[in-house]
């Protein structure tokens, strides 16, 4: 048996331990390229929103080389994920793919009886130790990768926080005990702290990203959109992250009860997907004191749709700017890169002019 | 007080009895005028770009009815039944009004979340109309209407009655827009042309879209006068569509989607011809249209896809409409 599943930013370091530890032989597709996303595209419905495309690109290219399980996740809406492998099975099979796939559904019960048939019967010993390794990756991981977000702003060399981040990616997926990882995350935590020099742009200054998951989680869909906010001198914080989703998922966290709170004001129901929380985290980073908020979505994602629908009104109330970007196939560089530059120009005058001591005047502007 | 209704999304569905509820309860129900030029121009103005025309339709009848009502019926719909959901828009919709249009009414919003509960759809009457009376039996009363009105509606979209303006008519007649008993049948020989071919064509697509005259450009009519026989999810029994639909391993959680997925399942093989009616950026058609496509081709059946948008040309849909009854004419020939 030969398990596959798809990408989401480096989530794969962990799933691959998850399955490496309990024995089984794991096909990672290749990294997300263009070949990927052109094969995604050829043969997905037109309008399917652009993380369905990835993950099919994904799971041809694992099935070419040999795999013949795929991991997928389910869920039952109202965002279009929860079909996904539905109608991606149908795919593939259509293309003449020979498989069996493995979708996460909710329900407990049912899962336990779907995982023995489908893996057979496994040690709950040797399920703890896989589990507890996976997460510990995990959460290495994104405690690392929310240190270059705001440490990118600061680097002395250009692009040196990105190699230290590369490095210690590579290390992670090789470590095998829990003592390795701790040991390697303090290394490169200390690595990336001594990188830093000053703010590039004389000033700190702070965007929050929000929107929907898999665009803010994977750095080629969204081509990478927090390394260019980074090379610009803006420090990024985002509340989305694999292992707090996971936490939540589980209900071994509630961020859903402080983001419906500070919601309700502009959204009265949750909406799917990452919509909710769209718009909470915007209210609650602008009063946090952050200069602006980035949103993220793949084109017709029909959360973010909601939530973009809305934002104009937390953007005028709250007073923070934000700037919405949709992906889809088309989505270029260079147009996000300018629009970019002029949004972070933006934001800088602002905090200037606050810092002068003069209020901003003028419109707030709300890009798109 | 006036009430408000866009004549757009949900009022295709459930109009009729939210017109008799609210006129039991001795309210002024207003409808937008039926959808045209302007109004789609206005909603095109006035929602995000990135949303699906149907919803672009429903800000600009909101618009139109801005300064006209006292309230606008907007209600939030989340799930119709225990497991399903509906597209997400409808969840946020009353939001996404109040932050993109200025000057709007207060908005009769209740939650319709039919999945807990018991009698969640009594609960849910008790509580609009708490807000009109405090007479509990005339709540009661209103409830009943309602929804006797509304099953003598899906008796009368069973039959092949379509379109907005018969809808309209009817609710306005007072009278049952189709009698349960004997005379229905009567109505369905006088509502039905002669058939001038014997050309059956499933159409699938959401009501709102379907029966939306601008917005479908006369799509069903159109097929008629080509001498066609239309079938639409609505003429089905739901227990039917429910069953077809179970055939897909996974049915489709949306609720309208899993009824057009039962619809396409349970018509390909009394159909001579598919056409599905989508919008521009409709999330859950997006990947229900591709499993029914690859479906119809396993049948061999032919399938005509159709993509509206604000920019949908009425000449090109005329043609590709034509073609596709010439093309399933000759595949009738040749069978013989």
């Amino acid at each position: 048996m030969q398990i596959t599943f798809p990408h989401m930013g480096d989530m794969a370091v962990a799933v691959k331990a998850l399955f490496q530890e309990l024995g089984f032989s794991v096909v990672v597709p290749p990294p997300i390229s263009r070949k990927t996303l052109n094969l995604g595209v050829k043969y997905s419905p037109e309008f399917a929103c652009l993380p369905f495309k990835i993950n099919l690109g994904n799971f041809m290219e694992a099935l070419d080389k040999g795999a013949d399980l795929v991991v997928m996740g389910g869920g039952c809406g109202p965002c279009r994920f929860g079909y996904y492998a539905e109608v991606q099975r149908e795919i593939l099979q259509e293309k003449g793919y020979e498989f069996s796939m493995y979708v996460i559904e909710p329900g407990i019960i049912d899962n336990i009886r779907k995982i023995r048939e489908t893996f057979g019967p496994l040690s709950m010993r040797k399920v703890a130790s896989a589990v507890r390794l996976a997460w510990n990756k995990a959460a290495a991981i994104d405690e690392i990768y929310s240190l270059v977000l705001k440490k990118r702003a600061l680097e002395a060399e250009e692009g040196v926080v990105d190699k230290l981040y590369a490095g210690f990616i590579r290390e992670i997926d090789e470590a095998m005990s829990l003592d390795g990882i701790r040991r390697i995350k303090k290394e490169y935590r200390e690595k990336i702290e001594d990188s830093s020099a000053e703010y590039k742009r004389g000033l700190p200054l702070k965007v929050g990203l929000v929107g929907e998951i898999y665009l803010v989680l994977e750095s080629f869909v969204n081509l990478e959109i927090e390394k260019k906010l980074g090379q610009l001198g803006v420090m990024v914080e985002r509340e989305l992250y694999m292992s707090t989703w996971l936490l939540n998922f589980f209900h071994l966290r509630n961020d859903e009860k402080h983001i419906k709170r500070a919601a309700r004001q502009y959204l009265g129901s949750f909406v799917g997907g990452h919509g909710i929380d769209s718009i909470g985290n915007t209210v609650r980073y602008s009063r946090r004191g952050f200069d602006g908020v980035v949103q993220l979505g793949p084109f017709t994602c029909m959360p973010e749709i909601v939530a973009r629908s809305i934002l104009p009104a937390v953007s005028k109330a709250e007073g923070i700017p934000i700037l919405t970007f949709f992906f889809d196939e088309h989505s270029a560089d260079a147009g996000i890169q300018t629009r970019l530059e002029a949004f972070v120009d933006l934001l800088e005058r602002k905090k200037r002019q606050k810092m002068r001591g003069s209020e901003y005047k003028g419109e707030i502007v709300y890009g798109q | 007080m006036v009430i408000g209704i866009p004549r757009a999304l949900m009022y295709h569905y459930y109009y009729p009895a939210w017109q008799a509820f609210f006129r039991e309860l001795g309210q002024v129900v207003l409808l937008s005028p039926e959808t045209n030029k302007e109004i789609l121009d206005q909603g095109v103005k006035a929602a995000v770009d990135d949303i699906c025309l149907p919803f672009k339709a429903y800000y600009g009848h909101v618009l139109s009815l801005c300064n006209k009502v006292d309230c606008l019926f907007v209600p939030r719909f989340i799930s119709l039944g225990k497991y399903n959901y509906i597209c997400p828009k409808f969840m946020g919709l009353p939001d996404m009004l109040r932050a993109n249009i200025e000057d709007l009414p207060e908005l009769l919003d209740p939650v319709i979340d039919l999945r807990k509960g018991v009698f969640p759809l009594r609960k849910l009457a008790y509580q609009i109309g708490r807000r009109f009376t405090g007479n509990i039996l005339e709540i009661e009363k209103a409830y009943r209407k309602a929804k006797e009105r509304y099953r003598d509606f899906l008796q009368s979209r069973r039959a092949g009655f379509k379109g907005n303006k018969e809808m309209v008519l009817a609710v306005e007649r007072r009278g049952l827009i189709f009698s349960k008993s004997g005379s229905s049948a009567e109505r369905e020989k006088d509502s039905k042309p002669d058939w001038a071919g014997d050309i059956t064509i499933g159409v699938l697509g959401h009501s709102y879209l379907l029966n939306d005259a601008y917005l479908s450009m006369r799509l069903l009519d159109r097929l008629e006068e080509m001498g066609a026989r239309v079938l639409t999810a609505e003429m089905l029994e739901e227990g039917l569509l429910e069953k077809a639909a179970s055939r897909q391993n996974k049915p489709a959680f949306w609720y309208f989607n899993r009824q057009i997925m039962g619809a396409a399942y349970h018509l390909f093989r009394q159909v001579d011809g598919l056409v599905q009616v989508t919008a521009f950026g409709c999330g859950p058609d997006s990947l229900v249209r591709e499993l029914i496509d690859i479906k119809a081709k396993r049948e061999g059946l032919p399938v005509l896809n159709i993509n509206l948008d604000e920019h949908s040309g009425e000449a090109g849909i005329l043609t590709r409409l034509e073609a596709f009854i010439d093309l399933i004419e000759r595949r009738r020939r040749k069978c013989r």
